[in-house]
């Protein structure tokens, strides 16, 4: 029997499903590490979160102590008797994370992009927690359903992965520079109040802590439903010396594209709903000669 | 308790020594220890207590006449409540939110907030002073008349008011004024702009507005594509922080020109000048805050930076190379010469069970550079840790002496050719402000010296009392600011929000939250 049919529908948005009941908890702990894909209803977390709080985040101090072998276990060398955990991480991941995706969600572009880029290690990236556990489960869950031969698509899902954490804050403590080849911003927090634009996920600060983390050639892609926010990143992106506004011709064709336009969770409410999608995407320059 | 000296500053070519106590700033002849000037800061009206006056430039500091006047409820008759389509928290209990302001502000009778100087700076050629206060989040540029003809010794070119609350600032080639504020973003500032005297008009109280009116102009302004700071100034934006901005550094080698930044998120940031929106690197390595800077000019090639702020030890990077070079720890020498700040407290003995905690007592509350080596200043502690390098180990610093203080460390000033060292310190018995230091090249240690200017330092520095109810107050807003930059967790709280902006911005996320879930 799964919870959900014992769990009442809803009541008030304040109330989500099980959260006051405790079916929510007992719904996680039931299901952890079930091969069934866990349902949203029990890890739907208000869409808000304020980027200048400390959240108790758990964050490496330096890209070269992050320990990727919990993330991606198939890209590590099996581990020998001798060695210790310590040894074991960052240092013998066989690939680098080269695709992030900030402000993931339930996670819809990373694992509809993973089997599209079997090659490549990408990272969701989302600050609410229930939110990030429900990521966790629904990787977890694909990679098994593939190892008991349940796969529908014959991806085995080894090269997602997802963290909770505040992309405003603590990137650079967990990429080099110059380490990624592609960032995602689909459909961020619009911040509406113009007191609340600094709160953004671009901005022109951020803006050039991206262009530290991708290397020059690399994109950025943004997509949102909001055109007020459209404009914002738009103009940010393309006022910062280090960024190139792609033309459509050269984006035709983007694998990347489609899936952030087709894939992502609110990319399919906004088609639902017949809402327009703005994209908007950017390629890294090299940096430029020392001026004085 | 005598207010101490939480600030002081020395400048070699003019002979100045620069001190701030509490709002007021003393300037006196380093050589001789003549007192040349004054200046104090203006207060500030507390925009929490209706119809509050900001006291006139000239007038001293504030004195509460009696503690009781100024724990009473804001003066009779004078509040009208609050415009009427303000939110409903406003609307709150008058007495109890004035009370609570009381608590966090050193406020006088009037419900002016005291001005406290933050930081002094002088640009390399002495003429020019720059100063930041506390609660008008203002930068202030003076022109110093140096030399012969000293008549008005300083004269206030502008102020500027930043946003937010000024984190840091640093002087850059004598013309920039780089200044960081509270929410992480960093702006240049032309030193020599006078700032213009037209006031901003007064706002229209929100409840007069039209609704239509109002809703059209917040449509117009949710359409806006940059940031609004509102700057009636001169200014370019620099880069950008997700933190709070807690140091400011620039290094100039040859023509070229970095940035290197500290934040409350243990990140230290080198970008370049004036191309500042490439990050050269990220120096990554620290636990705690990273509130102190310096990169020792007695290295020639200025390739080391020391850094140091929440951690119980000091950094010293090989900075062009992103590598640590030397991670000195400070444990031992603090426990060696004041044991007393990283002993258990008596009354939760019982709490106190894991190492971990202890060690977040150390606090570094500031680096100076002396020549040869480094002083590292412990904070809430009577001591300074003195480092060099020495001609067996030209490359690795040491821990030569650590010099006793008469009471708690605050700042201090190096100057002279043979160096000497002004120490303020936090003596609430001994009643001195400062101490003086002289570098014994014999015996290469650091003697206590009574001279001249430590002697009318003492003597001539205007001595604040502070009323009894605001020691608290004093002491954690203006004497001791750094540890309060920990992060601090309580047992079991996970995801809570907690704003470091404070308790204002915290609630007005909440109120946000509401909204966003009425909509």
């Amino acid at each position: 029997m799964t919870s959900t049919s014992a769990c009442p529908a809803p009541s008030t948005a304040g109330a989500p499903a099980g959260g006051r009941t405790g079916k929510r908890k007992e719904y996680r702990i039931v299901r952890k590490g079930d091969v069934k894909l866990p349902k949203k209803k029990f890890y739907r977390q208000r869409a808000h979160a304020n980027p200048f709080s400390d959240h108790n985040l758990e964050y490496p101090h330096s890209p070269d102590q992050m320990d990727w072998s919990t993330h991606f276990p198939a890209f590590f060398p099996p581990r020998n008797e001798s060695e210790t955990t310590a040894e074991h991480s960052s240092t013998q991941l066989q690939k680098q994370v080269e695709i992030a995706d900030i402000g993931c969600g339930f996670g819809g572009l990373i694992v509809s992009l993973g089997p599209k880029l079997p090659d490549t290690l990408m990272l969701g990236m989302e600050i609410r927690q229930q939110v990030t556990e429900y990521v966790e489960e629904r990787i977890i869950a694909l990679r098994r359903q593939y190892e008991e031969g349940e796969s529908e698509n014959g991806h085995n899902y080894q090269n997602i992965s997802v963290i909770r954490g505040n992309a405003m804050k603590f990137l650079p403590n967990m990429f080099h520079k110059g380490q990624l080849r592609k960032m995602f911003f689909c459909f961020p927090d619009p911040h509406f109040k113009a007191r609340k634009h600094k709160a953004r996920i671009i901005s022109p600060g951020l803006a050039s802590e991206y262009a530290y983390i991708v290397k020059p050639g690399g994109i950025i892609y943004t997509i949102t439903d909001v055109e007020d926010l459209h404009n914002w990143m738009a103009r940010h992106l393309e006022d910062h010396p280090l960024f190139d506004r792609m033309t459509p011709e050269e984006l035709e064709g983007d694998v990347c594209v489609e899936t952030m336009m087709g894939d992502t969770e609110e990319g399919k409410k906004v088609t639902r709903n017949n809402g327009n999608k703005f994209v908007a995407c950017f390629r890294r320059r090299e940096d430029p000669e020392w001026s004085d | 308790m005598i207010h101490p000296i939480q600030r002081i500053h020395a400048h070699d070519s003019s002979d100045r020594i620069y001190t701030a106590t509490s709002n007021t700033l003393h300037v006196f002849r380093a050589s001789t220890g003549e007192l040349l000037s004054t200046w104090t800061a203006p207060l500030v009206p507390n925009p929490n207590v209706p119809n509050s006056q900001p006291v006139a430039a000239s007038t001293p500091a504030p004195e509460p006449t009696s503690t009781d006047q100024a724990q009473s409820p804001a003066p009779p008759g004078s509040p009208a409540p609050p415009a009427a389509g303000s939110k409903k928290r406003k609307l709150a209990d008058q007495q109890g939110e004035n009370k609570k302001l009381r608590s966090s502000k050193w406020t006088n009778t009037q419900g002016g907030c005291n001005n406290a100087i933050a930081k002094i700076q002088t640009t390399e050629d002495g003429r020019w002073l720059v100063v930041a206060t506390m609660e008008d989040k203002a930068i202030r540029v003076f022109k110093v008349s140096v030399g012969e003809e000293e008549g008005g010794l300083l004269e206030c070119l502008s102020t500027r008011a930043l946003p937010k609350r000024v984190g840091d600032f640093a002087i850059l080639n004598t013309d920039t004024i780089l200044a960081g504020d509270k929410h992480g973003d960093v702006f240049a500032l032309p030193l020599q702009e006078r700032s213009s005297s037209i006031p901003k008009p007064a706002p229209t109280p929100h409840a007069l507005i039209p609704a239509d009116v109002r809703e059209a102009a917040a449509a117009e302004k949710r359409k806006r594509t940059e940031i609004d700071y509102a700057l009636p100034f001169t200014h370019r934006f620099v880069l950008g922080h997700v933190s709070m901005l807690l140091r400011i550094l620039p290094i100039a080698i040859g023509k070229k020109t970095w940035i290197v930044t500290g934040d409350r998120d243990e990140h230290i940031r080198v970008t370049r000048w004036p191309q500042s929106f490439v990050i050269e690197s990220f120096l990554l390595g620290h636990e705690g805050f990273v509130s102190s800077l310096l990169c020792p000019s007695w290295r020639t090639e200025k390739d080391w930076l020391v850094s140091a702020g929440g951690d119980d030890y000091i950094i010293v990077w090989k900075w062009r190379e992103g590598k640590i070079g030397q991670k000195l720890p400070l444990k031992e020498a603090v426990d060696a010469a004041y044991p007393a700040l990283t002993a258990p407290e008596t009354e939760d003995a019982p709490e106190t069970g894991d190492e971990g905690k202890q060690n977040d007592k150390i606090v570094v509350n500031g680096l100076w550079e002396v020549p040869g080596g480094i002083m590292v200043g412990i904070e809430h502690a009577p001591i300074l840790l003195f480092f060099t390098t020495t001609p067996e180990n030209p490359d690795t610093l040491t821990l030569t002496s650590t010099i006793n203080l008469p009471g708690n460390i605050l700042d201090v000033a190096v100057f002279g050719s043979e160096p000497r060292m002004l120490v303020s310190v936090d003596a609430a018995e001994s009643k001195e402000l400062v101490t003086a230091w002289k570098f014994d090249s014999g015996a290469k240690e650091w003697v206590s010296v009574e001279d001249d200017i430590s002697k009318k330092v003492n003597g001539e520095v205007t001595k604040v009392e502070v009323p009894d109810d605001m020691h608290d107050i004093v002491k954690s807003n203006v004497l001791y600011t750094v540890a309060t930059l920990r992060k601090t967790f309580r047992e079991g709280e996970d995801t809570r929000n907690r704003d470091p902006r404070g308790k204002e911005a915290e609630e007005e996320q909440q109120q946000e939250g509401e909204d966003a879930m009425k909509e």
